[in-house]
């Protein structure tokens, strides 16, 4: 008799379970998606949207090098043209301090303006280092000219005896040359021995150069072409003739005795 | 008699839960189909974008090679390039001595002669004589005028004395105008 009393807890553990399996099949379901979604598809979303991201700046990218392949081949075809512009841009400047070739010019330009040439002397520091005359950074200095420091340059100081008109001769022959020199100092003082116009003159006279660049940069660097003043300063050095700075001056070889003086 | 009861209640239950699980599964359905979309989308996209970027690399590896053909021409266009504007700055910067020389003699007056002239950097001396105080005030206005800023400013005056004859020796300073400094005052103004 005591029997149904004992069977209906039974049916009715049972019966809680049951009532939550139909339950189980779309909530894995949902839990399955919501995990494929979220490490899955989500991430790989992501991923596109860094990809569109790289691709805008790859797009600009290759437009840059686009624009820098059509002027380059445009320039390629005159290369007639680009070869005497670096010529003529290696005489304004050659890539190593020539200095034997500014000393000659130096020369030329006293003996054509018939000035004497007193004493030249050579500042070994600029020699030696590859920036403008300075071994260490110099202070700022208010008085010191705008142009220093802007390349390397050799630094010649020279000593000068004669007329006034022959001094300034011998300046105008200077700055004539092709090759880019600024006189920085420059005391003239009249020879009190005498009333003549002499002048003694001592003046630094900076050479610049610039070595060759070592890389052309990156290669999505634009190509920067000439400026309308840059080629008119080329064209200017065009008219001026003088020796390639590459080659050694002339002189004669061979002597006998190496200690008997000239 | 008591279990009897429960019969009914039961049923409601079950209603109640048919209900439920008719409702997961909708929302069960939704939620796949709106991962399915979201996962063919990203699919899609992941196709275009690639290829995309399949074109973009093809066209920079084509331009690549086209400007290392061209590597020769590039380094003679950068090493002018360097070299010019490097000297168009120095010349643009420099002072013009000679110049700076043929402009100051027309603001010399006749009897005024100079002993010693300096240029260190920018600065620049005069030292002088002059027969009259009146020489030494043409000059020093001549320097102040309009032709002389163009080549000489901020003139001063470091020393002035006379001699008992009357004639003066002075010395003067001022700062040399360069081609760079001049075209930026006009600029200025």
């Amino acid at each position: 008799m005591n029997l149904p009393t004992i069977t209906v807890p039974k049916s009715g553990v049972n019966l809680g379970i049951a009532k939550y399996l139909p339950f189980a099949m779309p909530t894995v379901s949902i839990a399955i998606a919501l995990l494929v979604a979220y490490f899955v598809i989500w991430p790989k979303f992501g991923e596109v949207l860094s990809m569109r991201t790289t691709n805008k700046q790859m797009d600009v990218q290759a437009s840059q090098l686009e624009e820098k392949a059509q002027v380059l081949s445009v320039l390629s075809q005159d290369k007639v043209v680009l070869e005497k512009q670096l010529a003529q841009a290696e005489k304004l400047l050659p890539s190593t301090n020539g200095i034997f070739f500014i000393l000659r010019e130096i020369e030329q330009a006293a003996a054509s303006s018939g000035i004497l040439l007193e004493k030249t002397d050579v500042d070994a520091k600029s020699l030696s280092s590859g920036q403008a005359g300075t071994g260490a950074p110099a202070p700022p200095d208010k008085s010191a000219s705008s142009v220093k420091g802007v390349s390397p340059s050799v630094v010649v100081k020279v000593a000068l005896t004669g007329g006034y008109k022959s001094f300034l001769q011998f300046l105008g022959f200077l700055y004539n040359n092709s090759r880019v020199v600024s006189v920085d100092d420059l005391t003239l003082s009249s020879s009190s021995q005498d009333n003549s116009s002499v002048v003694r003159a001592s003046i630094t006279i900076n050479a610049f150069w610039k070595p060759l660049p070592k890389d052309l940069g990156s290669i999505d660097k634009p190509v920067d072409r000439l400026s309308d003043a840059e080629n008119s300063r080329l064209s200017a050095v065009e008219t001026v003739q003088m020796a390639s700075p590459s080659a050694a001056p002339n002189v004669s070889y061979g002597r006998s005795d190496l200690f008997a003086p000239f | 008699m008591a279990d009897i009861n429960l019969l009914p209640v039961e049923d409601k239950g079950s209603e109640a839960t048919e209900g439920i699980r008719k409702k997961l599964s909708v929302a069960s359905a939704v939620v796949l189909a709106a991962v399915a979309v979201f996962g063919i989308v990203t699919l899609v996209m992941f196709t275009n974008i690639s290829s995309q970027r399949q074109k973009i690399q093809s066209r920079i590896d084509t331009n690549t090679d086209q400007i290392n053909s061209l590597k020769d021409t590039e380094a003679m266009v950068v090493v002018t390039k360097d070299k010019v504007s490097v000297a168009d700055k120095v010349l643009s910067g420099r002072a013009d001595q000679v110049n700076v020389f043929n402009q100051f003699a027309q603001l010399v007056p006749e009897n005024v002669y100079f002993t010693d002239i300096k240029f260190i950097g920018s600065k620049s001396t005069f030292s002088g004589k002059a027969k009259s105080s009146a020489d030494v005030a043409g000059f020093i206005s001549s320097l102040a005028s309009d032709d002389g800023a163009k080549i000489i400013s901020n003139v001063n005056i470091d020393s002035l004395s006379s001699d008992q004859e009357g004639v003066y020796t002075f010395n003067v300073s001022g700062q040399l105008v360069t081609k760079a400094s001049a075209t930026g005052g006009e600029k200025s103004s």
